[in-house]
């Protein structure tokens, strides 16, 4: 399977800290969030590793059966390729020179899969803190910070 | 007796939309809650939003308090504005390794960030989550519904609050309705007379769901009944100038007196000298703190019949309910208890009366503590 995938720049963010990875649809305000495998599932794809390239490393990395690994992998990308995270690149798209995951301690192999906050602009119409300010709402505050 | 100094110390990790000197009734309510639990061995520290692009930790009334970005780091749509703040609060859940997680309401930023965390732990700590707001089946909020149906236990601020909860995440588990408490006035209300001067009374922010709007139309109304009555309105807002726009139209702008924000202790001054509080409300209210003040205050009360309203004014014991937007129920029923000095009285004594036993600090704060105690196994 030769198939990179292209992360769009101007409808998704995305970034990893250590073990957690968070990408953001800025279109529909969906949060997607996985740690361990789902993690580095994502930080390879997304450097442009195919899926062969992908499973490879990380059967090496979590020293598992490469073709579960692929197996796994392609469910969860497949997934990803539905909500519009991924896309097929398109042209010559290059793999990273190296394709490298972070030093990180790692348990075993699981089947990566993002947990989905599908509704996170929902969540924070509920949430009253972006219409207030410090004269509160609706007293103003008598405590001064200690 | 019980020494309750003689108990390990169980640490309570609170998470709120915002902390004091943010004032809000979850805020109010939760400093109350570390307050009154520190005594008995059991320790508070708060995590919240810092409302501003930075984060920091300061002590609020001898209560560690954690703030974080939370809810602009979502808002800001990168990436990396979340995982930082992620992994800040992880720093902090990993140093205060908290007995209890406490969400109050399961509607706010961040249940994100501790979603994500007690998903992590190796031992997840028993969770706890108070829920203040009605939520709209409508709105799917995949994480509040489970984070609801897997909580150890699940406490709402009125019966429709929390049947709103359950019925909203299909949960199973223990659920418990605790009126919210409230602390008692400085000074303990005489019995009220009928103020001379007719006097009504809104409270809160000045926004469209409040109903404000709907308080000064009956105003109009009432003194179109020829009923000399004036409204005063406390609170901030970005809606003010269409409210005070609003009087202006209806040539009632001298009897409507916006008096701005003010602290809790001087809003409940006003209320007990007002002849009636108006809740008109449009927004589902899980509670009604302001009616539960009014209460207190020995001020009967007309509100919107809805959310958890119902259940803190007494139809036709502390107060009135009205359909919402009924502007003529309202102006009615306003002119209506303001001619009938008896009856006025004897709502306000019901209210003044009832207060203390329905809306009591204490015993809000020793069921929270028993919750604690039977998910630590009596440590707390």
């Amino acid at each position: 399977m030769t198939t990179r995938f292209a992360v769009d720049p101007s409808n998704i963010s995305h970034e990893r800290l250590q073990d957690e990875v968070i990408i953001i649809n800025v279109g529909s305000g969906a949060y997607f969030s996985g740690t361990g495998p789902t993690a580095d599932m994502w930080t390879l794809v997304s450097q442009g590793a195919t899926l062969d390239e992908a499973a490879g490393v990380l059967a090496r990395t979590y020293s598992a059966d490469e073709a579960t690994v692929r197996q796994d992998l392609g469910g969860c990308v497949e997934h990803l390729l539905a909500l519009g995270i991924l896309s097929p690149a398109e042209g010559t798209v290059q793999a990273a020179a190296v394709l490298a995951l972070p030093d990180l301690p790692r348990g075993e192999w699981a089947a990566p899969k993002f947990e989905e906050y599908s509704d996170m602009w929902d969540l924070l119409k509920y949430d009253p803190i972006h219409d207030v300010n410090e004269t509160g709402w609706p007293y103003a505050a008598p405590i001064v910070r200690e | 007796m019980l020494d309750h100094s003689q108990l390990p110390r169980v640490k309570v990790l609170a998470v709120t939309p915002l902390y004091l000197p943010f004032l809000g009734g979850i805020e109010v309510f939760v400093d109350a809650l570390a307050q009154k639990l520190s005594p008995l061995s059991i320790d508070t520290v708060v995590i919240t939003d810092s409302g501003k692009n930075e984060s920091y930790s300061d002590v609020v009334r001898g209560t560690a308090v954690h703030r974080f970005p939370m809810s602009r780091a979502i808002m800001s749509r990168n990436a990396k504005e979340p995982l930082t703040v992620l992994q800040s609060v992880g720093k902090v859940l990993a140093d205060v390794k908290p007995d209890i997680v406490h969400l109050h309401s399961a509607t706010q930023a961040g249940v994100f960030f501790m979603d994500r965390l007690i998903q992590r732990m190796p031992r997840r700590p028993p969770l706890v989550i108070t829920q203040h707001a009605m939520l709209a089946e409508a709105d799917e909020l995949a994480v509040t519904r489970r984070l609801l149906k897997e909580a150890d236990i699940v406490t709402g601020v009125s019966a429709a609050v929390l049947d709103c909860a359950v019925g909203y995440s299909g949960r199973s588990g223990r659920s418990e309705m605790i009126f919210n408490g409230i602390s008692a006035p400085e000074q303990p209300q005489a019995p009220r007379t009928m103020p001379k001067r007719h006097n009504l009374l809104c409270v809160g922010r000045m926004q469209h769901e409040k109903g404000f709007d709907l308080a000064i139309e009956a105003l109009a109304l009432v003194r179109s009944k020829g009923v000399d009555a004036d409204l005063s309105l406390i609170g901030g807002g970005d809606e003010q100038p269409l409210f005070d726009r609003l009087a202006r139209k209806l040539a009632i702008s001298e009897h409507v007196h916006f008096l701005g924000p003010m602290t809790n202790a001087n809003a409940r001054k006003v209320m007990a000298e007002t002849s009636i509080l108006l809740m008109p409300s449009r927004l589902r209210e899980g509670f009604g703190l302001v009616a539960a003040e009014a209460a207190f205050a020995g001020t009967p009360c007309i509100a919107s019949r809805t959310g958890g309203l119902p259940e803190v004014v007494q139809e036709g014991e502390t107060g009135y309910l009205i359909e919402e937007e009924d502007v003529e129920a309202l102006a009615d029923t306003i002119v209506s208890l303001l001619g009938d000095e008896p009856r006025w009285y004897r709502l306000s004594e019901n209210a003044r009366q009832r207060a203390p036993a329905r809306f009591d600090l204490d015993r809000c704060i020793a069921r929270y503590a028993e919750l604690y105690q039977s998910l630590t196994g009596g440590s707390a």
